[in-house]
């Protein structure tokens, strides 16, 4: 399931910043982080070099040749090149269907929770350094928003917008920025009541300078750990609402939108629409996840003891 | 204790409150629903008078203000498809859902607070690790894919168990019950193993760290000191301790597994409310979609209630508070 608070214990801050070499020391010492990250890495040049990659363009109906519709794996088409992982039900080379799909829904995911982290930080920062009203009413709004469910807010959102990429973002980013600002407010107020941050005070530094160039950098850490579950989230959430049908448009075939066209063909034992688009989602999303969890525990303070 | 209640209830009013008014302008803004509901041939007379019997003519702070009056009576509107009261529509599917939402997490709870336990008493062996690997599995899993795949594996493949519908139900005080005939069993038991994938991951998570952090706490060690076998300490003491967090988990996830039931609901075509909500977002049923948003939100508000009831049970500090 595609949701909701995925991180169930708070992140921590971790005072001594985000050391990257901590990270690929922990990836290197446990071959499953290593693995995920490679496969990570794999499939975001993949979505990259798409266009290179797949024997034909997904989109450019005439390319396809209705003929060689739901064929299964291996066999070979009208023109004689052979199908990987088969065809679909307008002739679509399932290959080509995944990579440009996995574009779509690494793009949908990377943009959403992007501008998700940066509202939800800004509005976290802010709340967590100035406190008393402005902290008061962002925490509420915060409470409020977190005590129904994320999929529901989304579904009611697309509901009132529309099916589109930019609906979509607009969505997610709308469910995911509270557990930035969560997380974000948490620190901030961890870091706001510490001698350096006094110090730059008495030194006369405006807020603006205290928050962006001596806070910010010191949250980062926990703000890594929740943006690499919330992109995990984000992807799954996009594939969730668009196979219900009011995420993407059938124009913008993701990674979703495959596995829900596949769906009534899996009845007759026609596996493979469905089946390889939701094995590369799987994958992806279960990659972000075991990511986080290894760098969770590379920044954790309390492990240096 | 009570004052501590009616402040929740005090909020949980508040979010009620909020939500309704943001539904209501949302819902406003989707689009005319004349449109969808008179045969595009009938002219201008005929969508006046349509409009006029939908309350559609009036400004929009008129209609607010109806809405929040006729609510507060318990009238949410009439669907424009099924013809009849929104709320009696919501009601009449709100027990499948109920039903299949409480079965996942009774699944979820039976086996996963075991496997926790398991997981706990036994740190960083093999046991704990193919756990927590397999819960980071099971929450990354989108629940839509998890449920095609056990169609195709117990449904297509192995034909032991049906793919859609609720099968034969059981009227209990008039309500519908698949739980109670051994064909609606069958019928429940795939969508109720789906929607428990999930909490099934986090309640392994959590009742693992419960276990942890009580094995090296004093009373524990006190307690195996006495002299009591490993698993009366368990069983008397720490399942007591790891309680707490457990039932708050499964009272926060009651709530999203009603809402993730719209998933579920859809894969296996349950006749329940979330499957209702779709259908009527793609027709704009608008009172459908309000009276399912407001029947929801109430739902959470009383789950929320009743856990904070369940706290102060099991945990006598917060009573004194």
């Amino acid at each position: 399931m595609a949701s909701d608070h995925i991180l169930l214990e708070p992140v921590s801050a971790a005072p001594q910043g985000l050391s990257i070499t901590r990270v690929i020391a922990e990836f290197k010492g446990h071959p499953l982080a290593a693995l995920s990250a490679l496969f990570f890495l794999f499939a975001v040049l993949a979505a990259i070099f798409a266009p290179l990659l797949a024997t034909q363009n997904p989109y450019d109906l005439a390319t396809l040749n209705l003929m060689d519709s739901r064929l299964p794996p291996h066999s070979e088409g009208m023109l004689g090149e052979v199908f990987r992982l088969g065809t679909d039900d307008l002739g679509r080379d399932m290959v080509s269907a995944i990579l440009y799909g996995l574009r779509i829904s690494l793009m949908v995911g990377l943009v959403s929770s992007l501008v998700a982290m940066i509202i939800g930080t800004i509005v976290g920062l802010v709340s967590g350094y100035f406190g008393k009203v402005i902290d008061s009413v962002a925490m509420r709004l915060v409470d409020m928003q977190l005590s129904i469910p994320a999929i529901l807010v989304a579904i009611i959102l697309l509901a009132v917008l529309g099916r589109g990429v930019e609906k979509i973002i607009i969505a997610l980013v709308t469910v995911q920025w509270v557990y930035f600002a969560r997380t974000a407010r948490g620190s901030a107020l961890v870091e706001t009541k510490k001698e350096y941050v006094q110090a730059c005070t008495v030194l006369g530094y405006s807020h603006f300078r205290i928050i962006c160039f001596h806070i910010l950098p010191n949250i980062l850490p926990p703000l890594t750990v929740v943006a690499t579950v919330e992109f995990a989230v984000a992807i799954s959430l996009e594939a969730t609402l668009s196979f219900l049908g009011v995420g993407l448009p059938i124009t913008e075939p993701s990674l979703g939108l495959l596995i829900a066209n596949g769906f009534a063909y899996l009845l007759n034992g026609e596996y493979w629409i469905s089946i390889f688009p939701g094995i590369t989602l799987l994958l992806l999303v279960f990659s972000l996840n075991i990511m986080s969890d290894y760098i969770r525990v590379a920044i954790n303070p309390r492990r240096q003891a | 204790m009570t004052r501590f209640l009616l402040h929740r209830l005090s909020q949980s009013i508040l979010v009620i409150l909020v939500v309704s008014t943001l539904i209501f302008f949302g819902v406003f803004l989707i689009g005319d629903p004349t449109t969808l509901l008179i045969p595009p041939e009938a002219n201008q007379a005929t969508v006046n008078e349509v409009k006029r019997s939908l309350g559609l003519d009036l400004p929009m702070h008129q209609q607010y203000l109806r809405f929040l009056a006729n609510a507060i009576q318990g009238d949410l509107g009439r669907s424009y498809v099924f013809r009849v009261s929104a709320l009696v529509v919501i009601f009449e599917r709100l027990p499948a859902t109920l039903e299949l939402a409480f079965s996942a997490m009774f699944i979820a709870v039976v086996i996963g607070v075991p496997l926790g336990m398991l997981a706990g008493c036994y740190p960083d062996s093999w046991v704990d690790r193919t756990l927590m690997i397999g819960s980071t599995f099971g929450f990354s899993v989108p629940t839509f894919w998890a449920g095609l795949l056990f169609i195709l594996l117990f449904s297509v493949n192995l034909g032991w168990l049906p793919a859609s519908g609720r099968g034969d139900t059981v009227s209990v005080y008039g309500v519908h019950l698949s739980l109670l005939t051994l064909d609606g069993l069958t019928h429940l038991l795939l969508p109720a193993f789906n929607l428990a994938v999930f909490p099934l991951a986090f309640i392994i998570r959590l009742t693992r760290s419960g276990m942890r952090e009580a094995i090296g706490l004093d009373f524990v060690r006190f307690a195996l000191a006495q002299g009591n076998t490993r698993w009366q300490v368990i069983r008397i003491y720490v399942l007591k301790f790891i309680s707490i967090p457990i039932v708050t988990l499964v009272g926060m996830y009651l709530g999203v597994l009603i809402a993730f039931a719209v998933v579920t609901e859809s894969v296996y075509s349950w006749p329940g409310t979330g499957k209702l909500i779709i259908d009527s977002i793609n027709v704009l049923d608008r009172p459908v979609i309000i009276a399912y948003i407001m029947v929801t939100v109430l739902v959470f508000s009383i789950i929320n209630l009743i856990v904070d009831i369940l706290y102060s049970v099991l945990d006598p500090r917060i009573r004194t508070e």
